[in-house]
């Protein structure tokens, strides 16, 4: 699939923008802080549903607006799709903002959304993902099921709605305001959940696993052997199948009911997992080199970009913002071979000499100045 | 802005408190009801005083009521062996509105919701427990929202009847009536094959 068009209105610094947008390589060039993240990040709003750089969507609308809208044209196998996305801030209560998406015309849920765009994102931030903590992993790898299968989605949004009921309960327990017997049922349910979503992860993660490791050994010039180990909070999944994972969960959730309540919080499932990043013996994290960590992020996003593509049966839309300063020559080509002939890439560069030649003579070049988009 | 009258401005803050008007809304309102002739204004506010003397809830199953009991509880049509337990009144209305049910209600007034601080206390549970207890109930339908508040009421109400021996049922779910296939969403989808039937 790839992007036909963007049209911005009142997003962040962009008072109107309307962009057509070739199936090739694209690149936005220009200083800080005139708008070419922005642009991504709008891309990145509509595919996802969510900001990826800020929880607060009263963020994206210009300042002193009411509404930001963005839409994008996607051509897929299915055809041409319109999303779009309508960011309303009230003047009342300016902290809390409504985001109201559609399809082709028709209103939508958000987790109904997932899936009509598929994107790969690359930010400066993702440098992090090896290194920093699993939050930032276990959103890699929540972005990319999604995007396969929105049902996940939707599994997320119940897990997270019913992890605020049940920790709610723990604390009012703790503080007396509720009898301890409506546990129960908040806890089997919040199991249920979490199971549907660990054995997932790990089934995913099973198939990332090679991929990832295909692009590292490559990166490494044969040297290194990456692997992805899968640590879900508070059971064994192994074979297991999710009523099992499920009774597990129930089980944990029950042997910590003292600590649970004493902290009002629920001690394990998916929003403690971690996905350990190994190179031969040692966790990345823990024992690589800057150099090392970059190379097995790298691999990651490859093997994203790749995975989705084989999948879906349809190429992503790649948004790399700013990194290629961050890599070196080599892992720069490598990163530039993936989109040969590959997917629809957006790429933003504060100097296009961050850029090399090959990518700069195919690719369509847009200088970026103060919310406006220049050929 | 210009200073507002402080009898303008209470109506503005009363009818801002109101679920569903913002402030616009309820500055809109203020207007229209200062155009709006002396008699009609009259009608609003002794309505307004006389809904509020007049009516209660039944103190059998707490639907909106004009005396002890209930129009549907006093009925003498009404099958008193089935009984539909529902979150607000105004479901008790969308239900009559299908002339499909005939038994009596039990309104619980909310959900489960320990976020919003609502848990078995705050609802009508234990005055549900009572009535099944004095009254020869054969099933009780359990017809809370099908979201997670209500199915989590719905289960425990489930497990705080079983001891009770009376038979209890949960709703259906499936596809809304005149609604498109392509068009529901999948868990309902899934739901409605689930739980099909022989044709």
């Amino acid at each position: 699939m790839f992007l036909a068009n963007v049209s911005l209105f009142d997003f962040r610094n962009y008072a109107e923008l309307e962009l057509a947008l070739e199936r090739s390589a694209t690149i936005f060039f220009g200083g800080n802080a005139q708008g070419k993240t922005n642009l991504l990040e709008a891309v990145a709003l509509t595919a996802l549903t969510r900001s990826p750089r800020t929880q607060q969507a009263g963020e994206l609308v210009r300042f002193g607006q009411p509404t930001a809208r963005v839409t994008c044209g996607v051509q897929s196998d299915a055809g041409l799709k319109e999303l779009e996305v309508r960011i309303s801030v009230s003047p009342s209560t300016t902290s809390r903002a409504s985001r109201r998406f559609t399809l082709n015309g028709i209103p939508k849920r958000s987790t109904d959304m997932m899936g009509s765009l598929r994107v790969v994102l690359f930010w400066p931030d993702d440098l992090q993902l090896v290194k920093g903590p699993g939050e930032g992993r276990r959103r890699f790898l929540n972005t990319l099921v999604s995007q396969i299968d929105p049902e996940h989605a939707r599994q997320l949004t119940r897990y997270g709605h019913l992890l605020e009921q049940r920790n709610a309960l723990l604390r009012a327990i703790r503080e007396g305001r509720q009898p301890m017997e409506g546990l129960d049922y908040w806890t089997n349910a919040l199991a249920d959940s979490g199971a549907a979503i660990m054995v997932e992860r790990q089934r995913r993660l099973l198939e990332l696993q090679p991929i990832a490791a295909a692009f590292h050994r490559e990166l490494s010039d044969d040297r290194e052997r990456l692997d992805l180990r899968y640590r879900p909070a508070g059971v064994r999944i192994g074979e297991a199948p999710q009523e099992l994972v499920s009774e597990q969960l129930k089980v944990a959730m029950r042997d910590a009911r003292d600590e649970e309540i004493g902290r009002g919080q629920t001690a394990v499932g998916p929003q403690r997992d971690d996905i350990e990043v190994w190179l031969d013996d040692h966790e990345a994290r823990l024992f690589a080199s800057q150099g090392q960590q970059r190379s097995a992020v790298l691999s990651l996003k490859l093997a994203e970009l790749h995975y989705l593509a084989e999948v879906t049966g349809e190429q992503p839309v790649l948004l790399l913002d700013d990194v290629m300063s961050e890599l070196d020559p080599a892992r720069r080509e490598r990163l530039l071979a993936a989109l040969q002939p590959g997917p629809q890439a957006l790429i933003t560069a504060a100097d296009l000499n961050d850029l090399p030649k090959s990518i700069l003579e195919r690719a369509a070049v847009f200088r970026v100045d103060q919310g406006a988009i220049h050929a | 802005m210009a200073d507002v009258p402080a009898a303008l401005t209470r109506v503005m803050e009363e009818l801002g408190r109101l679920p569903g008007i913002g402030p616009k809304t309820a500055q809109r309102l203020s207007f229209y009801i200062l155009r709006t002739p002396r008699e009609s204004v009259d009608r609003l506010a002794s309505a307004l005083v006389e809904v509020k003397a007049r009516i209660r809830f039944c103190d059998e199953c707490f639907f909106i009521a004009e005396a002890p009991r209930c129009a549907i509880c006093l009925s003498t049509r009404r099958d008193r062996a089935v009984l539909c337990v529902v979150e607000e009144p105004l479901d008790v209305l969308a239900i009559e509105r299908t002339g499909e049910y005939h038994g009596l209600y039990h309104v619980l007034h909310g959900a489960l919701s320990p976020i919003d601080g609502v848990g078995p206390a705050e609802l009508k549970i234990a005055e549900l427990v009572a009535r099944l207890r004095r009254e020869p109930v054969s099933e009780v339908i359990l017809a809370t929202d099908p979201d997670m508040e209500g199915e989590a009421t719905a289960a425990y109400l489930a497990e705080q009847l079983a001891p009770l021996g009376v038979k209890t049922t949960r709703l259906a779910h499936g596809l809304p009536v005149g609604g498109e296939l392509e068009y529901a969403d999948e868990l309902t989808l899934a739901r409605a094959f689930s739980g099909r039937r022989a044709f």
